[in-house]
This record gives structure tokens, C-alpha cells and sequence, in this order.
């Protein structure tokens, strides 16, 4: 069947809902055979719900048929009458995989798919197959007393019973579409207030299983004849009976649920308000259409526009505090000179809010990337015959997409590499090494210091440093008197560097040693740095450190002669003035001794060739130390100009590489700054450190 | 086919635009497709590249541009000081870069047949980067290959 021409504009909803239902389904089905937690059977069951809802909503018979039996096998798991064998697991697996290549077919031919007999039957069979549970029906059925329990308990809890409605909708039999009139009804009804429970459940309505006619509990705000009236309204409507709800509540034990709320169970329609909870993925309730909801679709590309404009914003929030500052200089206090101030400093505050806000807007859980790679590691580890249980932390975190973008790859070759390099070859080996026979890959994720710590930990063989060497040798990086100097972790290093790959035979899973070189350079260009620690025989551990947003940075302006240059706050250790700081030599390197530790300066207009003249007074006045707690240097500028948050501007592929430069920003002046890239000129002076 | 071929002879060859300038006494012009306008000479934050003729990045509207410039490209000894130049502002799928020149006179426009091939150039970028050249009233003007100007700088 074709998509009618009206229902075109609905496709595109219905895709982008779809998709998002496919995305719980791929990230959660990996995870049902071995984890089968009530969440995520929940989580599973509810994302089928809403795409079999919505295709045949949409009249795609044939995808809602086969999401209904893949919804009928997930029934009898969550009421515990099936268990998840490996077998239902593939099975299951499959059916997603189907529904994920019908959907592109949906997309691209706006037609229903093909049936998939096979499948079906094989999805039917196992629902067949399961053992008669205590539940295989649902709870709610017409013969069933009205109202469940929890639904009278819990209207306990409202202060009065004012505004609860009983509402019969019975439709004319001759009735075509019974599930669209009853839908429409449950739209109109969502308009004067929230249904709490439904009968028949929402699914039956949905299936049409139902004779004609449903009862709803629902909470007005409106005048109950306005509902009749609504209601009426609906073709093939044939009788409508709204009548306050009072039987029954005064019989019931009071309960001790405080909460204003009403609590509705996994089978109704849950109309209550929710946030952004959407995003989190706790879901309780099935996912309802098309409600009254708190939350709206936002195309991405307003978002990035939203973001580039209050970037805009910020620069001029900046020089208009400037300029401000420079009339305030000017003329004499008066009342219009600290208005000003006045205003252009709740300006500021203002802009800062908003900024805030549409960051936040543009967060999204780090869980977006992750999802994906339980289902890649059991692929991965089928493929390598490893045993391998991927473990998530974290993956609630909120990052800015610009981060989920950037981070989305080097991950994807991050875990690859740790499966496929990281944990030993075979299960003997683990056995024989005291480990337990499945490896795990730990991916977390974590604010922590203003930044994002995201960590892919293995406990597998580790990263020995004595191979490293004999290979840097080997291929002719270095001498073996320099490799010998290396210490461990500057050994261990070496596998980011290009060209470099341990692994003693190329596989097709993680490649050559193209990864962790271009890993390490993707995470850098986003202001990210990129760490490990190894313990031969425990295991290893990369933590990648990661802007909270690529867009925004906080940096401290200094100056070069003419030139502005911007470092990013978050690597700055500490400013200094140059004539407190006595400069030795070490060899030929100027350093300077910080609290005992020896740190070496690198002077920004040498490292820049910065042009101009100068002369001795203005000139090198300043030390600022950049880096962490184990690598420093110190960079000497001309002056410090403040703090200020800047824009982070692309520069164009034209100019080629500029070592030591990230970006470049313009300034509440209009002049255009230079961002330092801190990790690069780190990896300058590391070879300082050890003594090379 | 007989066709086609009677109907090419009859149709007049494309035009194409150039925008013309002067680089020292030289005159030059490059196509007008890729060019989204002409500036003044601004501010510019110079970058650390051992790319000679990119004088750095200026700021246009919020964004930062890039600027080369054309007489250290094309291999021209001049005095004039850039702060009496134009920019022109060119945008391509590699991103924008401004051509830094001493002036601009016109856009010209130009048929296939007024195109001379370029005589033996002096200095190889010009040879690299000169397609072709167009008498105009008795001024002789280059045309710049606008590709090989705006490739990734080497």
C-alpha cells in the first residue's frame, strides 16, 4: 500500500520517530540475552509498541505485522513466561535488523515492505512456544473489575475526586477505521485533561481488538459537556457518556503515596506531563502520540544557528563592555555613566544565561554514541571468537553534540582496538593468566574538572613498553640508546604515534596502524587531550578528556608583539611575572624552577616567528604555564590582556598546517586572535623531559 | 549529429566574466565565478606558516579569512605597501580566501577567441598559474587559473 498524498507530511514525523525507536531497539537488543533486566525488556518492549503503532498509523501493514510479533515474543519475556536463549536472541536480533533495512525502504519508496514469513513464523513460534505464565493476558480486560487497584490507590492520593471522569466512547459498528476514531478521541479528550487509565488497554485500541466501544478514566480541567461535545463531534461516534467518578474510591484503604502524581502502570495510557525524560530513556510508560507534550522537535541546523548567533552575541557582550569601560574613563561620573554600566553589565549576565541555555539545549547523552557499541562488540566478538562483556558507565552524561560528533569515530576505533588488541587471543590464555575466561571492555564516561573524561578500559594484556621499543627501533624512529631512555609511559605512548601497530598480524577489525595516530589527532583537534596507563598482565586504560563544547572556550588573552593569542582556561596552570622567575639553562633549554619542578619555557614569539620589533622592556614579560599536573611549559608573552570567552572560529584549509595554532577567534575589537594549541607544543617539549 | 555541428557554428561561444587588476604594472584578471566581493586592505593576524605569501587571517563579517597575497604568489617584486590594496574575497569548496592586489580596475567579459596562449613566463609561478592572455585596447592582461590558485597551499 502507497502513502496517500496526504499522508506525505506525516512520513517524515513517523521516519524520525521510527528511527529514534530503531536506535533504543539496536542499542538495547544486544544487551537482552545476557542482561535481561526489567528496564530493558521494558525499554525493548515499549520502542516496538510505538513503531508498530505509528506503521500501522501510517498503513504499513506489513512492518507493523512483523514489529507486532517481534512485540508479542518481548510480552511473554517481560512476563517471565519466556526466557531469552541465545537462539530467540539471534532471532530477535534479526527481526531488528530487518526492521532496520525496512525502514529505509519505507524512506526511499514511501511503500510498505515486503512480508517476512519466515521470520514471523519463527517469531510466532517462540511466542507460541513459551510457557502459559501467570500473566500471558494482559491484566485489563473487558470482563475484569473497571479499574485496577493501583489506579483506585492512587486517586487516593489526590485531595478530591472533582474532575475525574468516567468517559464511554462506543463507536457506530459499520465503523471503518475503529482505532483512528478511537485515536481521535483520545486526542480530543488530551485537550481538557489527562487519561489515566484506559479500557481496553492502549495496544488493543491500537489493534483494533476491541468491540466498538472504550472507557476511559480521565482527569478534567474543562467543563465535562465541552467533552461531549468534542467528542460528538467525531464521525461514527455513536454514543458518549462522560460521568463523574465516585464509586469505589471511599472503600479503599487510605495509602501512604504522598505524591501529587498520578502513578499509572506500564499498560495505560500514560498522559501524565514529563520533562525531557525522553531522552534518558526511563521511561515508564508506553510512549503516547501525538500528546499534549511538554517537549518539541527542533531541527539540529536551528540549534547550530541559535548557537553561532549567541556566539555572535558573546563577542559583541564583550566589546560592548569595552567600550563601557572606555566611556566611564572618559567622562566624569555622572547618572548616564553608570546606567550604562548599569545595562551593559545585565547584558552580560543576560547573554551569559542564554548561552547557558542553548548549550544545554544542545546536550544530548553521551549514550548516543555509546549505545551502539554493545551491538559492536558482540559482532566484534563473534567475528574474533573472543568471549567479551562490554559494561557502560555513565551514559546519562550530558555532552554538547558538537562532542557526540567528534567523538563518534575515535571511539568506534578505540573499542575496536581494545577488543581486538587489548584482551588476550584466546580463553586459555586468560584461564592460564588467573583472569576470568570473558574480557571485559569498560567504557565510562564522567564530568569531571570542567571537561568530559571518557575512559575505555580493558583488562586484557596490557601495553608492554619493552615491545614498544624494540619496534620504534625496529622501524627506525629512533636509535635504541634514545628508546632505551624512554620511560615506560612515553614508551607506551608510542602507539599513538603513525606508522605504529603491535598487533603482530594486520586483521581486518582494527587494520594497520592507521587507528590510534589519527585517533589521538581527531580528539586533539576538538581541544581534547588523550591519555593511557597499562599494566602488563591487569590491562589498559585510555582516558580521553573532552571539551564541554567545542564552540565556546574560556581562554586567557595574551599578547606577542602585535599579535593575540588566546590559551584555552583549562590547561592553564598558572601566570607569572618574568622578572620573579630566574631563567637557567638546561643543555640548550631555557627553564625555569616552579616549586622545585623544572619546567621548560618556550618563548611564543620564537615558537611564531611573531614579526614586529620590540624592545627589551615591553618585551617577554610573562610566563604562562600551561599543561597538567605531570608535563608543563612555560610560554612567555609580551602581556596578559584578561579573561574572556571566545568563539571558536574554523580556519580555512587554505592556510595548510599551522603548528601550534587550533583556531582562531575575533575579538570584542574585531581583531582576529590566534588559539594556542596546548597539546602540540606539549608534544615539543616532551622529548625535553626525557632528556632527548 | 550533422546537426549539432551546423548548430555549434552558428551559436555565439560562451562569455566569461573576469574581474581585472593590477599587481605593481602588471595587469592580470581572474574568473568572477568564485569571487563574493571586494574589500580594503583591514587588519591582518599574521600566522605562524612557512607559506610566504599568506599574510594571515582578517576578520570579515565574524569570520576569518584568510589572505594571500598575489604578488608574493606570482612571483612579482613590488614596493607598494599592502595597506593600500584590495582584498578580493573569493569562496571555493576548499573555503574562503582573500587575494590581496593593488587594484582593482573591472570585471571584463571575454569570449574564448579573445584568449591568447600565454607566452614563455619568466618566473615558474606565473607559468604554473598563467592560462592564458587577453589583449584589451593594447593593455596586455594575464588571466589567473583560479583552480591552481585556490588548491590547498603547498
Amino acid at each position: 500500500m502507497s502513502v496517500s498524498l496526504d499522508m506525505n507530511e506525516y512520513l517524515d514525523l513517523f521516519l524520525q520517530e521510527t528511527e529514534e525507536q530503531l536506535s533504543i531497539l539496536e542499542a538495547e537488543i544486544g544487551r537482552l540475552a545476557a542482561d535481561p533486566t526489567d528496564e530493558r525488556i521494558g525499554a525493548i518492549f515499549r520502542a516496538a509498541h510505538t513503531i508498530k503503532g505509528s506503521s500501522r498509523a501510517m498503513g504499513f501493514a506489513n512492518y507493523a505485522d512483523l514489529t507486532h510479533e517481534f512485540e508479542n515474543v518481548l510480552f511473554k519475556v517481560r512476563d517471565r513466561s519466556l526466557t531469552v536463549t541465545p537462539e530467540i536472541s539471534d532471532c530477535l536480533i534479526q527481526t531488528v535488523d530487518t526492521m532496520l533495512s525496512g525502514k529505509e525502504i519505507l524512506a526511499t519508496t514511501g511503500n510498505d515492505i515486503e512480508t517476512y514469513p519466515q521470520l514471523v513464523e519463527q517469531l510466532n513460534a517462540f511466542a507460541e512456544g513459551a510457557e502459559a505464565g501467570p500473566e500471558v493476558k494482559p491484566s485489563v480486560s473487558k470482563e475484569s473489575p473497571s479499574w485496577p487497584l493501583e489506579v483506585l490507590e492512587s486517586l487516593q492520593a489526590l485531595p478530591t475526586m472533582e474532575g475525574i471522569y468516567e468517559v464511554r466512547v462506543e463507536l457506530d459498528p459499520t465503523c471503518g477505521m475503529k482505532y483512528v476514531r478511537m485515536f481521535m478521541a483520545i486526542t480530543a479528550m488530551n485537550s481538557f485533561g489527562e487519561i489515566l487509565w484506559a479500557n481496553p488497554i492502549q495496544e488493543k485500541i491500537e489493534a483494533e481488538e476491541f468491540d466498538f466501544e472504550a472507557r476511559f478514566l480521565v482527569s478534567l480541567h474543562a467543563n465535562p459537556t465541552d467533552v461531549t461535545k468534542s467528542l460528538s463531534s467525531i464521525g461514527e461516534v455513536k454514543a458518549i457518556d462522560v460521568v463523574p467518578y465516585t464509586a469505589a474510591v471511599a472503600t479503599l484503604k487510605p495509602t501512604q503515596a504522598a505524591s501529587a502524581e498520578v502513578e499509572v502502570g506500564s499498560d495505560s495510557i500514560q498522559m501524565t506531563e514529563r520533562g525531557d525524560d525522553r531522552r534518558q530513556g526511563d521511561r515508564r510508560g508506553p510512549e503516547p502520540k501525538r500528546e499534549a507534550s511538554q517537549t518539541i522537535r527542533v531541527d539540529v541546523s536551528l540549534l547550530d544557528n541559535l548557537m553561532n548567533l549567541v556566539g555572535e552575541l558573546v563577542i559583541d557582550r564583550t566589546r560592548l563592555s569595552q567600550i563601557g569601560a572606555n566611556i566611564a574613563a572618559k567622562a566624569a561620573s555622572g547618572e548616564e555613566v553608570e546606567s550604562l554600566a548599569e545595562t551593559v553589565g545585565h547584558i552580560g549576565r543576560v547573554t551569559s544565561e542564554l548561552q547557558e541555555q542553548i548549550m544545554r539545549a544542545r546536550m544530548l547523552p553521551i549514550d548516543t554514541v555509546f549505545q551502539r557499541f554493545p551491538r559492536m562488540v558482540r559482532d566484534l566478538s563473534r567475528k574474533l571468537g573472543k568471549k567479551v562483556e562490554m559494561v557502560i558507565e555513565g551514559g546519562e552524561t550530558e555532552v554538547d553534540r558538537s562532542v557526540i560528533e567528534g567523538i563518534s569515530d575515535p571511539l568506534i576505533h578505540m573499542i575496536r582496538n581494545s577488543v581486538d588488541h587489548g584482551l588476550e587471543p584466546t580463553s586459555e590464555e586468560r584461564v592460564a593468566a588467573g583472569k576470568p575466561e570473558v574480557g571485559t571492555v569498560r567504557l565510562t564516561a564522567k564530568h569531571k574538572d570542567n571537561a568530559i573524561w571518557v575512559e575505555i578500559i580493558d583488562d586484557g594484556r596490557g601495553i608492554d613498553a619493552a615491545k614498544l621499543r624494540a619496534k620504534a627501533v625496529e622501524k627506525g624512529l629512533m636509535t635504541a640508546d634514545a628508546a632505551s631512555r624512554l620511560s615506560d609511559r612515553d614508551a607506551q605512548m608510542l602507539i599513538f604515534h603513525s606508522g605504529f601497530s603491535t598487533a603482530k598480524e594486520v586483521t581486518d577489525v582494527s587494520g594497520r596502524g592507521v587507528g590510534m595516530d589519527i585517533v589521538r589527532s581527531n580528539i586533539m583537534a576538538m581541544g581534547g587531550l588523550i591519555d593511557l596507563e597499562s599494566t602488563v598482565g591487569a590491562g589498559t586504560r585510555f582516558i580521553l578528556k573532552l571539551p564541554l563544547t567545542v564552540a565556546i572556550m574560556g581562554g586567557l588573552l595574551s599578547r606577542v608583539s602585535d599579535v593575540d593569542y588566546v590559551m584555552p582556561i583549562g590547561s592553564i596552570i598558572e601566570t607569572l611575572s618574568i622578572d620573579a622567575q630566574p631563567i637557567m639553562q638546561v643543555g640548550r633549554q631555557p627553564v625555569i624552577i616552579l616549586r622545585g619542578q623544572t619546567v621548560p619555557i618556550l618563548k611564543l614569539r620564537n615558537l611564531f616567528k611573531v614579526p614586529g620589533s620590540f624592545t627589551e622592556e615591553s618585551a617577554d614579560n610573562y610566563v604562562v604555564v600551561v599543561g597538567s599536573a605531570e608535563q608543563k611549559v612555560g610560554l612567555v608573552v609580551d602581556r596578559l590582556l584578561g579573561e574572556q570567552e571566545v568563539v571558536i572560529k574554523s580556519i580555512s584549509k587554505y592556510c595548510g598546517e599551522l603548528p601550534g595554532i587550533s583556531g582562531a577567534t575575533i575579538l570584542g575589537n574585531g581583531r582576529v586572535a590566534l588559539i594556542v594549541d596546548i597539546n602540540s607544543i606539549l608534544e615539543v617539549t616532551r622529548g625535553f623531559e626525557n632528556g632527548c | 549529429m550533422s546537426e549539432v555541428a551546423v548548430l555549434q557554428d552558428e551559436v555565439m561561444l560562451p562569455e566569461q566574466k573576469l574581474v581585472r587588476f593590477q599587481l605593481g604594472e602588471e595587469h592580470f584578471a581572474f574568473s568572477v565565478d568564485s569571487v563574493t566581493g571586494i574589500i580594503r586592505w583591514r587588519e591582518v593576524t599574521p600566522l605562524p606558516t612557512q607559506t610566504q605569501h599568506l599574510l594571515g587571517l582578517a576578520n570579515l563579517r565574524g569570520r576569518t579569512l584568510p589572505i594571500s597575497d598575489l604578488r608574493i604568489r606570482l612571483g612579482i617584486v613590488s614596493t607598494k605597501p599592502a595597506e593600500h590594496g584590495f582584498i578580493i574575497v573569493t569562496e571555493n569548496e576548499h573555503g574562503s580566501v582573500g587575494f590581496l592586489v593593488d587594484d582593482v580596475a573591472e570585471v571584463i567579459t571575454i569570449t574564448e577567441n579573445d584568449v591568447q596562449p600565454s607566452v614563455s613566463e619568466t618566473n615558474s609561478a606565473m607559468r604554473s598559474m598563467v592560462s592564458g592572455l587577453i589583449n584589451l585596447d593594447n593593455t596586455l592582461i594575464s588571466i589567473v587559473d583560479m583552480n591552481s590558485l585556490v588548491g590547498v597551499s603547498e
